[in-house]
């Protein structure tokens, strides 16, 4: 496998595993747990937060799923980056406006980060999910994409 | 198989393992709210809609929510009642144990929700205490409790024992932050108990006329 195959696969781990787990941790709780989360931001009206708590997870988990199988990688790590992208943009501006929820509710009651530690993840996932979309120009083996490609 | 055949095929598989997982992972069994003395129950005990508490007396966001319940209770005069479950998180609250096991001494001699009150409004000052029994013993005078009874009290197996009940209690209904408030069988968490708090009690007295 080349290099470039081989970082392709990575990352697909990578990112897809991420958003597995953090849509998986997050699905099986009570959607309350991630609504109380993302109250703590005091960002989105609460009329938005109930319907996001439920929505999101599911969001994350069908994304990274594609993303781990390499089904339109290219798209979906296109639209995991803006995930991403939105993640940070939360934290970010949480950390502008001194608000600490104290945990960032990323990854449900299993993983308890701080807000730096999860914008600093995030950073770096996006910039993983960037190297996915150009890497993922031509099917990466092992992927459902090249798959399809077989004739 | 055409490439479009494999992409739709492959996009229903994929789909279809997310919500297989989390239909298996998801629990799906709960645990029942066991009686709680009249001690820790507030408002009136007929009341039809009732709320349960699981609170941690060190967690800050459960003291932050404590007028907004007191507020329900007065809006909702003789529709709500109020029990208070103690869930302390032993893993980041060193003394969230001997709070909660203070108050049980509290709640013996029909003084818990002064006590509960007094514990929340000075959590500032015994949450980082190594040793916070002088504070505890302190409000236990404040609030008139018989000192005698409580020092025993503190001393006794049981107490501890009621709030280890009530913390298997709140796992087995899958609570795992605090405070989080069931107002019938709908759940809030934190600070939604604020925001939506009101909603959940309108939406249970209108389930039950």
């Amino acid at each position: 496998m080349k290099p470039r195959d081989l970082l392709g696969l990575l990352l697909r781990v990578v990112i897809g595993g991420v958003l597995i787990y953090s849509g998986l941790s997050k699905a099986v709780a009570p959607a309350a747990e991630f609504a109380a989360a993302l109250a703590a931001y005091e960002l989105l009206p609460t009329s938005i937060i109930q319907p996001t708590s439920v929505a999101w997870p599911w969001l994350e988990l069908v994304i990274g799923t594609y993303i781990l199988f390499g089904y339109y990688t290219r798209f979906f790590s296109g639209v995991a980056g803006g995930m991403f992208l939105i993640f940070l943009t939360v934290l970010i501006t949480s950390i502008l406006r001194n608000i600490d929820p104290g945990s960032c509710g990323c990854f449900g009651a299993g993983i308890t980060l701080s807000i730096r530690q999860t914008a600093f993840l995030d950073a770096g996932l996006l910039l993983s999910c960037i190297a996915l979309t150009v890497l993922a120009k031509r099917p990466i083996p092992l992927s459902t994409d090249s798959w399809i490609a077989q004739k | 198989m055409t490439p479009g055949t494999k992409k739709i095929l492959a996009g229903v598989i994929l789909t279809l393992i997310p919500i297989a997982g989390v239909h298996l992972a998801r629990q799906t069994a709960w645990g029942t709210v066991a009686n709680t003395p009249k001690a820790r129950i507030k408002g009136d005990l007929k009341a039809p809609v009732v709320m349960v508490e699981y609170s941690d007396f060190q967690c800050p966001m459960c003291a932050r929510v404590q007028p907004s319940l007191q507020s329900l209770l007065e809006r909702y005069q003789g529709k709500v009642r109020l029990i208070y479950k103690y869930y302390p998180l032993t893993s980041i609250h060193r003394n969230a144990v001997s709070a909660a096991v203070s108050a049980e001494c509290a709640a013996r001699q029909d003084k818990f929700w002064p006590y509960q009150d007094r514990l929340f409004q000075t959590q500032t000052q015994w949450a980082s205490l190594i040793n916070a029994t002088t504070v505890y013993a302190a409000i236990a005078q404040e609030v008139q409790l018989n000192m005698d009874a409580f020092s025993a009290c503190r001393m006794d197996p049981s107490a501890q024992q009621i709030v280890m009940q009530d913390a298997a209690e709140a796992k087995s209904r899958q609570v795992t932050s605090t405070p989080t408030l069931f107002v019938g069988e709908q759940r809030l968490v934190g600070g939604m108990i604020e925001i939506e708090g009101a909603r959940m009690v309108e939406r249970e007295l209108r389930n039950r006329s």
